[in-house]
């Protein structure tokens, strides 16, 4: 993904905190999946409808005490392991 | 509470659409198979019956196949059938074993035959009635849950059944599970108790008793193995029943525990069970 493409949640996810954690669960598949903080922020941020990755890095810059360039990777990594698991899509211009 | 109507035996014909969802063993073979049937879920359990639910009846028809064992039609019913429905209506029920302790009712979850049953009746064999085998059924109370007692007997394999009766009666071993019904010296629990810890049973491969707390979201993984829905594509019930298993993972510690598979180390790891609900005690 380029940092201007957007995200968005996929269909049938169900989200819920869990002993501070974000745990996701495909409601299509029946798969479970564990988010970390940062993974989390990013679904809450994506709630609001599709994110460029840069968009997200700038929210979450303000919040987590990382350099950009690595929160840069981390949320490419993170898109695209949401994207492998069927919770998350490029959003339609 | 769901009544199970049987039916004359009748030979399970070969159904030609395929099952929307299945029950596998672990070593990947059949157990149940689930079909719709227009409202109704037809429940097929190879060579032994055919269920018939339809949701939100309190009727579940079962028809037989020939020369199933009826008590293995009563068992599939109580053990595989109501937490279905359990879950289905808006409750909770898992698969697994429960005793009541001092400190609050403990439970035992793990993959099939990691030994819920058997320490279950270890458990109880050290004073510690036992409130069910197979069906953890709970209840919210408060902040916490209650499990719900169910059928006061344990079904074990020889060897179990054995040492569970402290005296070799011989029952054939490894392959049939015996019916040991409640008794002074394996106390059953009838009243409903506190729960206060779910314990989550390992390989067997630990030389003592080994308990490691869990944290919940690792709870709410491992619970969900062990609580089935009937019907896998009513999203708004599965979404649900998430909320719920999400809840308990919250309310309630879980551990992991570990032992080595060794009738003599039982007690020993029943008191360490005992003890760790202790800790718990509020």
């Amino acid at each position: 993904m380029t940092p201007d493409q957007r995200i968005e949640r996929a269909d049938d996810i169900v989200a819920r905190e869990v002993g501070g954690e974000t745990v996701l669960l495909d409601l299509e598949a029946g798969a479970y999946f564990g988010l970390n903080a940062v993974g989390g922020r990013v679904w809450e941020l994506l709630e609001d409808g599709p994110q460029s990755l840069a968009e997200l890095c700038d929210a979450l810059e303000q919040e987590f005490a990382v350099e950009r360039a690595t929160l840069e990777a981390d949320v490419a990594a993170l898109a695209a392991d949401l994207q492998a698991n069927g919770l998350a899509r490029v959003a339609a211009d | 509470m769901a009544r199970l109507v049987k039916h004359p035996a009748c030979h399970q014909d070969e159904l030609a659409d395929p099952p929307f969802d299945s029950w596998t063993s672990p070593a990947g073979m059949p157990i149940a198979h689930f079909h719709r049937r227009g409202d109704t879920i037809l429940l097929r359990f190879p060579d032994t019956a055919d269920f018939t639910i339809r949701p939100g009846c309190d009727q579940v028809a079962c028809h037989p196949a020939p020369e199933a064992d009826p008590a293995a039609i009563d068992t599939l019913f109580h053990n595989s059938i109501r937490p279905l429905l359990i879950n289905h209506s808006g409750g909770l029920a898992l698969h697994g074993s429960a005793c009541a302790t001092p400190h609050g009712a403990v439970a035992f979850v793990g993959l099939s035959r990691r030994g819920k049953t058997t320490l279950a009746g270890a458990c109880a064999k050290e004073g510690n009635p036992f409130l069910t085998e197979d069906l953890i059924e709970l209840k919210r109370s408060g902040d916490s849950y209650e499990v719900v007692p169910q059928r006061p007997v344990l079904r074990v394999f020889g060897d179990t059944a054995d040492y569970l009766r402290r005296s070799r009666q011989g029952d054939a071993a490894a392959t049939r599970k015996v019916a040991l019904a409640a008794n002074d010296a394996l106390p059953f629990a009838a009243e409903p108790s506190r729960l206060g810890a779910i314990f989550v049973l390992g390989p067997g491969e630990a030389t003592g008793p080994l308990l490691s707390p869990m944290q919940p979201r690792q709870a709410l993984a491992e619970i969900m193995q062990h609580a089935f829905v009937l019907d896998i594509e009513d999203k708004a019930r599965v979404k649900a029943h998430f909320e719920r298993l999400s809840d308990l993972a919250e309310k309630v510690p879980f551990v992991a525990l570990d032992y080595p598979r060794d009738y003599a180390a039982l007690p020993d790891v029943a008191s360490a069970v005992v003890d760790h609900a202790a800790s718990y005690r509020t």
